[in-house]
């Protein structure tokens, strides 16, 4: 007995009553005014199935794939671009033909670009690191006038700067203690404040 | 014939895994065929195809050490692999509009019914119309009706419910008979 409710015929219902095996005619029992359009779909069905016996790849392919599948490469993928190259051997069509591996070549590139850039950054972060290049390195005609004397009065030791720092962070120091203690302050008023006000109460008054 | 799940096709495809070419042979006429007629309706060009259906197999060989038997079944494996050429085929070829017309080269290559001419003007007809569906539309019709799995086996390919590839099926196979009624 079919799980499939009759209620109006459908596709989906037809292909259903198909899947469980039925045949056209028991389908058209069961949907008798539909009988055309069910016929007409098994006709469908049949010459789906011819296609399954007549789309087959040829007997030369299926004799030398796995022979060719050896080497990873096979007579019609290098013949696939031939009968346009052939017309004329340039531009895409031409390009495809004479570079069967284009790809690999492309690849072999791409690492080649690679590896060369690795390499030169390498070199020029030992170069950095080393020191080596402190000697080859030359200032230009510009960075070699002297600076002016306005800026070099301006200039002071290590010892100057270092002492300047100190100082500085030191002023910084007490002006964060400054700000602490005024909030300290602050917030001692608030509390007094507080207490006056528990302290006056008009009700008792 | 080797059935997808069975010990048989385990110990083919450990044979295969292990270089033996007769096992990758075995697999291949199990699976070409499928393979090819899956591709010839996406493509609609025969030597296409061919070269496509080719290139799968090559990647199904240099693929199988990596199969996992116990997680994978094979059918779903091999045209997924079948699926992502076409697509990156596709992809790559998507200015050569003429590649993908069902060619007449269909009839020239149909072999067997040449007695019955009319019948092999109906057969392309139809498989023209195939060949024009959406492909979600095609690939459920093709694997269905032409290869003939079970619509348990194309959910599993397509990874869609059954009942998404029946609905499939039943507005593909609409489509192609009111294709076919127009003309006439």
């Amino acid at each position: 007995m079919s799980k499939i409710k009759k209620g109006k015929f459908t596709v989906e219902k037809l292909l259903s009553l198909y899947e469980e095996g039925k045949s056209d005619k028991e389908i058209i029992g069961i949907f008798p005014e539909n009988e055309k359009e069910i016929k007409e779909i098994f006709l469908l069905f049949s010459e789906l199935k011819n296609g399954k016996e007549f789309l087959n790849p040829s007997r030369n392919l299926l004799d030398n794939t796995l022979e060719r599948i050896e080497n990873n490469v096979t007579e019609t993928e290098k013949n696939r671009y031939v009968y346009k190259a052939d017309e004329k051997n340039t531009g895409r069509f031409g390009q495809l033909k004479n570079n069967n591996n284009f790809m690999s070549i492309f690849k072999k590139l791409l690492i080649t670009g690679t590896s060369i850039v690795v390499i030169v950054f390498i070199a020029v972060g030992f170069n950095h690191f080393s020191g080596n290049g402190k000697d080859k390195f030359t200032l230009s005609k510009e960075s070699q006038t002297p600076i002016p004397s306005v800026f070099i009065a301006g200039v002071e030791t290590l010892d100057e700067i270092l002492s300047d720092i100190d100082k500085e962070s030191a002023q910084e120091y007490s002006l964060a203690k400054e700000y602490d203690n005024d909030y300290d302050l602050a917030t001692v008023d608030a509390q007094l404040i507080n207490e006056i006000g528990q302290i006056y109460d008009e009700n008792t008054l | 014939m080797i059935k997808d799940g069975n010990t048989d096709l385990r110990n083919i495809i450990d044979r295969a895994k292990n270089g033996d070419k007769e096992a990758f042979s075995l697999i291949y006429n199990q699976y070409f065929s499928p393979v090819f007629r899956y591709t010839y309706l996406r493509v609609g060009n025969k030597s296409i195809a061919e070269d496509i259906s080719q290139e799968v197999f090559i990647k199904i060989y240099n693929s199988l050490v990596r199969f996992d038997f116990k997680d994978n079944l094979v059918l779903p494996y091999f045209f997924t692999i079948a699926r992502n050429t076409i697509i990156d085929y596709k992809r790559k070829t998507k200015n050569i509009e003429f590649l993908y017309e069902f060619t007449e080269d269909f009839k020239d290559n149909v072999s067997g019914i040449q007695e019955n001419l009319f019948k092999k003007e109906e057969l392309f007809e139809v498989l023209k119309k195939v060949v024009e569906l959406p492909e979600d539309q095609q690939e459920a019709i093709t694997l269905r009706f032409i290869n003939g799995y079970s619509n348990r086996e194309i959910s599993i390919i397509l990874e869609k419910k059954e009942d998404n590839v029946r609905q499939l099926q039943s507005r593909g196979l609409r489509s192609i008979r009111e294709k076919l009624l127009q003309k006439i």
